[in-house]
């Protein structure tokens, strides 16, 4: 650390207007350099040491994930029927489990009702492809034409 | 009757004199061409913020402080920034000791998700490439003739951060403010007109075309240590740049650890919005006639415009390479994000990229870049602050 801080405070005299072309590369091409490379210097650094940070979150978060949890039975809506019932074994965990399950159901059973059938919910996942609707919005609010 | 003559006669001549007196001593009758001139360009820089949406939050200050500054008689205009002067020479001051771009700073950091930086890190190396404008604008203007500070200032101009631009210039080289700050945030708004033909140029249509994988998802830990590292890391190798790059992590701070909503709040609006207006019309009321229509004004701009381009190139050609390295998984686009100017530039590589494959989404991949670029012309400022102080 004390190496840059010589290095930049040695450079660069002040004025050029009776500085010879050579003397005025000289100042131009070491201030580049010293700069240029100090700035990679700092942000390479920054890249490892956040690089490190998300490694080791993503690893607590594994170590936590591993541990065994209880399954999670989701328990149907009071306004849905016995047959809409959800499965508790084949059941994928999602995040906010019990609302997103009870709003899933709960729509299942709507659609159901409006169709008169009767339909059973035996799994539920995250799909990973696309964007939730959310994001989509998101995306397209930061990208409308200039 | 004669009297009455008399007496009208008087009565009129005395308002003549008047009418003289008003007129030779009103602001038309020591109007210059330089006077005429500045405020032809301040309603010039009105009319694009105002009718084109040009940066309107800065250039409608800066440009009505340009006005001000240049209406003869009227001794508006920024002497020299101490309490001596009239109301735009006290709020100059904020703009002297360097207070103004801190804070804007921290009113940015809280507005700004450095969610997709901490995903992929890797796009503070695109952030540090494009920097490359800063010291190839630096070259041009010493062997223009520019002293070292003075070139220093101009380059920052690369760093697309107008805060950043004018808090070296207030150090270094004051009597550039003006100029340097117009120049700036001119260029900042051109971002969509300049980068794009580059951008163009130096990808092929199957590199543009690129489509990167999603980013991860960013822990709220993880969004909460981020500042607090940076500003530890940052301030401890580079002590010039703690002010800016310390502001600009609290106000993150405050956006991310979700307990001080109220200051999240304040430093995004009310206090940014205050700043916003002292720091445009002060800087836009250093620029009177004789020192702003100069030649050298005219070698700022253009260096100015060298250190954008170079700055989309610079992080472009990083991005070409990474793309190699990583056998097509970066699209090399998002490197033109690296100059900062946030959110524009994410938002021209998110534009330039549809028009290649109308379903790739390459803006939040872009503002990794983005906000690294702003990280990163801190540093540069920090740096070059520290060379020619």
């Amino acid at each position: 650390m004390r190496f840059f801080l010589t290095l930049t405070t040695t450079a660069a005299p002040a004025v050029t207007e009776t500085m010879s072309a050579g003397e005025k590369a000289e100042l131009a091409l070491s201030t580049t350099l010293t700069g240029f490379a100090l700035v990679f210097i700092v942000l390479v650094l920054l890249t490892f040491i956040i690089s490190a940070f998300g490694k080791i979150g993503a690893a607590t978060a594994k170590g936590d994930k591993s541990k065994p949890k209880p399954a999670k039975a989701v328990k149907p809506a009071a306004s849905v029927k016995p047959q809409a019932l959800v499965s508790n074994a084949s059941v994928v965990a999602v995040e906010d489990g019990d609302e997103v399950m009870a709003a899933i159901a709960a729509a299942v059973y709507a659609f159901g009702e409006s169709c008169g059938k009767t339909f059973a919910i035996k799994s539920v996942r995250r799909v990973n492809t696309g964007r939730s609707a959310w994001a989509s919005a998101g995306v397209r609010e930061n990208t409308r034409p200039f | 009757m004669n009297i009455l003559l008399t007496a009208s006669g008087g009565v009129w001549n005395t308002f003549i004199e008047a009418l003289k007196g008003i007129a030779v001593n009103s602001g038309f009758a020591k109007m210059t061409w330089g006077n005429l001139v500045m405020i032809i360009v301040a309603c010039g820089l009105l009319y694009l913020a105002i009718k084109k949406g040009f940066e309107p939050l800065l250039l409608v200050p800066i440009a009505f402080g340009i006005l001000l500054a240049n209406l003869p008689l009227a001794n508006l205009w920024v002497v020299k920034g101490e309490d001596t002067g009239g109301l735009l020479d006290i709020l100059y001051w904020g703009v002297e000791k360097g207070i103004y771009p801190p804070l804007i700073f921290l009113g940015v950091g809280a507005m700004t998700d450095f969610g997709p930086l901490i995903a992929n890190p890797k796009s503070f190396l695109l952030g540090a490439a494009a920097q490359l404008g800063i010291f190839i604008a630096f070259i041009g203007a010493v062997f223009l003739g520019f002293t070292g500070p003075e070139a220093a200032s101009i380059g920052i101009i690369g760093g697309a951060d107008g805060p950043t631009a004018i808090w070296l210039t207030s150090k270094l080289a004051p009597h550039l403010l003006g100029s340097i700050a117009i120049a700036a945030y001119s260029y900042m708004a051109l971002v969509p007109i300049i980068q794009p033909p580059f951008m163009r140029l130096l990808t092929t249509k199957k590199e543009r075309a690129i489509r990167m994988e999603q980013l991860r998802p960013v822990s709220k830990k993880e969004k909460i240590i981020f500042p607090v590292v940076v500003t530890l890391f940052v301030s401890l190798i580079l002590p010039d740049a703690a002010s800016l790059v310390g502001m600009l992590m609290l106000g993150n701070l405050f956006r991310e650890c979700g307990v001080v909503e109220r200051l999240s709040d304040t430093a995004q609006n009310a206090m940014m919005n205050i700043v916003v207006i002292f720091l445009g019309l002060t800087v836009g009321a250093t620029t009177r006639a004789e020192t702003f229509l100069t030649w050298d004004t005219l070698k700022i701009v253009a260096m100015g415009l060298t250190a954008f381009i170079c700055g989309t190139i610079g992080g472009l050609l990083l991005g070409k390479l990474m793309c190699k390295i990583t056998k097509g998984k970066i699209n090399p686009l998002i490197g033109a994000a690296g100059v900062s100017a946030v959110p524009m530039a994410a938002r021209v590589v998110q534009k330039v990229g549809q028009e290649t494959d109308p379903g790739n989404f390459l803006l939040m991949h872009a503002m990794g870049p983005n906000v690294a670029g702003v990280i990163g012309s801190a540093v540069a400022a920090g740096a070059l602050y520290q060379m020619f102080r």
